[in-house]
């Protein structure tokens, strides 16, 4: 297994600003469980997405962050169709993916992948890795064994693993290398782009690196897009191109990465950056922590949904839900917030 | 900035895996080796099917030979399990007995694997209001005393089996068909594979749905595998292990029904060789030939023994264990 | 109810470990989880134990519990609490101790719970055993941990179930279980790990303020290195069962003199280093257990090795309390890395 790939440092700006997926006004609603008593009230609605628009262009990598709840999950496999959602458009390489069905959508998620959090239950533990690698293969037509077989070879080199080990099982690797496997397979019939749901968040720390490594190779060898969703800030960091900060269901900012992490606006992306805990020493570090809690989708209340926990809560917050706004000042920075975008507001009593 | 460069290192350099490939099934197995009396039920099973299927050959007596100057004999050289009270050895019906329970135990598990299979993948994948027809088909059935359940179902079965068997007949000229011994068969298959499925068609459900769940069915359908596919290459094999241990635990009970069965007279009756009817038999006179009943009644019970050690050992085989690094 | 503001570190020593060796029987042979390791807490002081999955933190944490599995067990060291070796105690006399003098919360308040029993239940039971307390009296008391631990609407709390909480109330919940007898020696293992990170930061607050006012001893158990950063007065580094290198926060992140306490720090994600440079790893895996190498068990992984590193480096000191255990100390050039 041959780590840390040394042949590229810094990603080349992507020559083509093809727009490779757009998403407009996504939502993913659940039934929740009923008003009252009686059935004629309906049901509470979970809002897991409620109305996402984002972008991603050719060989560029978008971070998706947020805490738990905010339906960054959700919106992954929304994104896939692999769970269909219930409103919204999802234009992928120019088609829309929520009005697909069958084999036609078969065809074309092929060049659209995932990657999930658990190494292990993402592989058959019956099959050998070989044959996981090797089965998107069988579904785009490839059914000759031996080329078959030489595809498999490219690919677990391409992921640093030996391919003496294609005859092995999944229990028998460590949790870094099941996730190579994991990318290999993703790789198989060569998508442009790959949703990648927490990849690194089961691994230890050191195995951690070696996988984000790993994936920005592969973007820079082949131009694949990413949408890579994590709760952690730190790992987003360093492989993102662009940033969008989700709470409850929405996108609250969303920003090139520099400018997120240098000049973040929204109050939440404030906290959030403030609560990491950084592998620096520090003489009396004191960090302010957010109040409260991440309210339960369940019961959405009107107007924003920082509101509950906002330290620059505003009467007005309660009431108008805010919109994302492109920021006047700076280059595609967009915000939700009240405060950044209305803040005569601020007088109100 | 820190003066070590980073070597790439081959994992050749510290390569733990081991040897060969692992594989869960490879694994099982030797975990199933380590256990006794796993290895020791597979030993008695293995030499039961021996005998089923040497039976004929293998018995000192035929299975139906009077000899009437050895009447009520008590187990000696001769006759290792004594004699009846018409003189046929024990041991030789006992042998051919066994062949019989095997061969029940054998195919009502077939029967059941495959019906409590279709059922439960069905009843789990489709969902909905066929889920709920079936639940409720299973719980009907699991929810009847069983023996109650079977004499009901065997009364019921025989006419039209009977009629079945009648209607072969004419068509195919076989003699066969014309056996009793058949038209039993018939019943008790049809009978015990009807009340055994319920439990395994449970077991499917339950495994296949939480088995939807997992990630790695969910990546079958990103990578483009159509349903089916994902059903039968993905699913049933890794439902394959408790199905196994289910069955082979099972079928210690099919052969304890259908001796049940044949014990009441509505399974297999005379001239057809049971264990159940043999103890049948043995009652008449246990107080002076006690042997008649205890030895059929013994071989029973091991050999149901046998299946439940194995089954068991294979429970604690067939669990994939991670091994974590 | 009396509440002790101490100074941040004083000098009495809380927890005394010295040479504690826990084994594991194993279906592939004996292995040893913790390999002679020593280390001290003071009253007032966090210590972290900082490794990655497999290196044997948290049999620590169990063996001083005396709550490992059955197939594990203590095989030589001490254990001084409070200057009594607890290693060599019975079962009854660890009841005694576990709740009272130590206490342990973990990773997963959910599974960590009773789920069939009531907050208020769970809370006053540790103080009716060990502090015999009637009922009326621990409900009282139980009340006012949960204020102490930050839990909004405390009264109506105590009448919950665990799982009516959310994540960061149940680890609070957990908190204040372990604080309800005044413990000298508090052992945390991972307690912020499965939560979010607003809520991690909360949490991590509460436990600093909690360690200000009452003065216990805590060893926190982490793989996160930035948790250990703003945490910790001291840290332990463990690998393969084994210290490496330990000492106080600031000399280990400042000035360490490990290779792998080095690379660790180099492959942890902050939020100020270079974005286009490629991450720094650790190459290869951790060893398996069953199959350490002879010598110094990083010795595969660790661009530095020599033959000299087939004999097992002793731990010595670099600085004051500040020890390693790699015959290369004196190669390695100071860190922080990161601009």
């Amino acid at each position: 297994m041959i780590d840390s790939i040394q042949t590229h440092d810094t990603k080349p700006k992507p020559d083509n600003d093809k727009i490779l997926l757009k998403v407009q006004g996504l939502k993913m609603h659940f039934k929740g469980p009923r008003k009252s008593i009686f059935p004629w009230q309906g049901n509470k609605m979970i809002k897991a997405v409620d109305g996402v628009d984002f972008e991603i262009k050719s060989g560029q990598t978008l971070g998706l962050v947020g805490e738990s709840g905010c339906g960054k999950s959700t919106l992954g496999r929304a994104v896939l169709q692999l769970k269909r959602p219930t409103a919204g458009q999802v234009i992928f390489e120019g088609r829309d993916l929520c009005k697909l069905t069958g084999n036609e959508l078969r065809i074309t998620r092929r060049r659209a992948q995932i990657i999930f959090q658990d190494s292990y239950a993402s592989l058959d533990p019956r099959r050998s890795i070989g044959y996981t690698i090797g089965e998107p293969l069988l579904f785009s037509g490839m059914t000759d064994a031996k080329i078959r077989r030489e595809r498999i070879n490219e690919l677990l080199h391409l992921v640093g693993l030996n391919p003496n080990y294609e005859n092995r099982y999944p229990h028998e690797f460590s949790g870094g290398q099941r996730q190579r496997v994991n990318i290999a397979r993703a790789l198989a019939t060569d998508p442009s782009f790959i949703v990648a749901d927490e990849p690194v968040s089961a691994l230890d720390v050191s195995v951690q690196a070696q996988v984000v490594n790993l994936m920005r190779s592969i973007q820079v060898r082949t131009g694949i897009a990413y949408l890579f969703i994590s709760h952690d800030l730190r790992v987003v960091r360093y492989i993102s191109d662009h940033v969008a900060v989700m709470y409850l269901g929405r996108v609250v900012e969303s920003a090139p990465t520099e400018t997120l992490f240098s000049n973040p606006q929204h109050p939440y992306t404030q906290a959030l950056l403030e609560s990491i805990p950084e592998p620096k020493w520090e003489k009396d570090a004191k960090h302010e922590a957010l109040k409260g809690e991440i309210p339960s989708a369940l019961d959405s209340p009107t107007g924003c949904s920082f509101a509950s926990r906002c330290p620059f809560v505003m009467p007005h917050c309660r009431t108008i839900d805010p919109e994302l706004t492109l920021l006047a000042s700076e280059e595609n920075h967009h915000v939700a917030c009240h405060l950044i975008t209305e803040p005569n507001h601020l007088n109100e009593s | 900035m820190t003066q070590q460069t980073i070597t790439p290192i081959t994992t050749e350099e510290f390569d733990f895996m081991s040897e060969t490939p692992r594989s869960l099934w490879g694994d099982a197995a030797r975990e199933f080796r380590r256990s006794r009396t796993g290895m020791l039920g597979l030993f008695i099973v293995i030499l039961v099917l021996f005998i089923a299927i040497t039976a004929q050959w293998i018995a000192p007596y035929d299975y139906a030979a009077q000899d009437w100057l050895a009447l009520r004999q008590p187990p000696s050289v001769e006759h290792p399990m004594g004699t009846d009270a018409v003189g046929r050895d024990l041991f030789s019906r006992v042998l051919v007995s066994i062949q019989t329970a095997i061969l029940v135990g054998i195919i009502v598990s077939v029967i059941v694997g495959i019906v409590g299979t279709l059922v439960g993948a069905t009843a789990a994948l489709v969902g909905g209001i066929v889920d709920t027809v079936i639940i409720w088909v299973m719980d009907a059935i699991l929810n009847f005393p069983t023996l109650w359940l079977a004499a009901f179902v065997s009364v019921v079965a025989r006419p039209p089996i009977s009629q079945l068997t009648r209607s072969l007949y004419e068509s195919t000229g076989w003699e066969i068909w014309q056996n009793t011994i058949v038209l039993d068969y018939g019943v008790v298959f049809t009978v015990l594979a009807f009340v055994s499925w319920a439990p395994l068609g449970r077991l499917v459900r339950g495994q296949v749905l939480s088995l939807r769940e997992k990630e790695f069915i969910e990546a079958q359908m990103a990578i483009g595998a159509s349903r089916w596919w994902i059903t039968t290459r993905h699913l049933i094999p890794n439902v394959m292990g408790p199905m196994i241990v289910q069955l082979s635990i099972g079928i210690g009970g099919v052969m304890l029904a259908e001796s049940a069965l044949s014990f009441l007279g509505i399974g297999i009756q005379p001239p057809g060789a049971s264990l159940g009817n043999l103890i049948a038999i043995g009652m008449e006179s246990w107080r002076s030939d006690p042997h008649l009943v205890a030895m059929p009644g013994m071989v029973l019970a091991f050999i149901i023994l046998s299946f439940v050690f194995v089954g068991d050992a294979l429970n604690d085989a067939l669990n994939p264990r991670i091994r974590e690094r | 109810m009396t509440h002790s503001i101490h100074a941040s570190a004083s000098d009495e020593t809380v927890l005394a470990i010295q040479g504690l060796k826990t084994q594991f029987s194993t279906q592939d042979g004996t292995v040893y989880a913790v390999d002679d390791l020593s280390f001290n807490v003071k009253a007032g002081e966090i210590v972290g134990l900082v490794g990655e999955s497999g290196c044997g933190k948290s049999t620590v944490a169990m063996s001083i519990m005396r709550l490992l599995p059955s197939q594990g067990q203590i095989v030589s060291g001490k254990i001084m609490v409070n200057g009594r070796d607890i290693a060599p105690a019975s079962e009854k006399q660890m009841q005694g101790i576990r709740g009272n003098e130590i206490a342990m919360i973990f990773q997963d308040a959910l599974s960590t719970l009773n789920p069939t029993m009531k907050i208020g239940k769970q809370l006053t039971q540790p103080l009716h055993i060990h502090k015999k307390m009637r009922q009326n009296e621990a409900r009282e008391y139980a009340r006012d941990l949960l204020d102490r631990v930050g839990i909004p609407d405390a009264k109506t709390r105590l009448d919950m179930y665990p799982h009516e909480l959310s994540g960061g109330m149940r680890q609070r919940v957990m908190i204040a279980m372990a604080l309800s007898c005044d413990p000298q020696l508090l052992i945390a293992d991972e307690p912020t790990t499965a939560l979010d990170v607003t809520i991690q930061r909360q949490i991590m607050n509460l436990i600093l303020r909690l360690r200000d006012e009452t003065g216990a001893g805590i060893i926190l158990i982490t793989h996160d290195v930035g948790v250990v950063a703003e945490v910790c007065d001291r840290v332990v580094v463990m690998y393969a069962g084994k210290e490496v290198e330990g000492g106080p926060t600031k000399e280990l992140f400042l000035n360490s003199h490990h290779p792998y306490t080095l690379g660790l720090l180099d492959s942890s994600l902050d939020l100020t280093g270079d974005r286009n440079a490629p991450l720094r790893a650790i190459p290869g895996l951790p060893p398996s257990l069953n199959h350490l190498p002879q010598g110094c068990r990083f010795a595969p992984r660790c661009s530095y090795r020599t033959d000299k590193c087939n004999e097992m480096p002793l731990l010595e000191v670099v600085a004051g309390d500040h020890v390693t255990a790699c015959w290369h100390k004196d190669a390695l050039k100071k860190t922080q890395t990161k601009p």
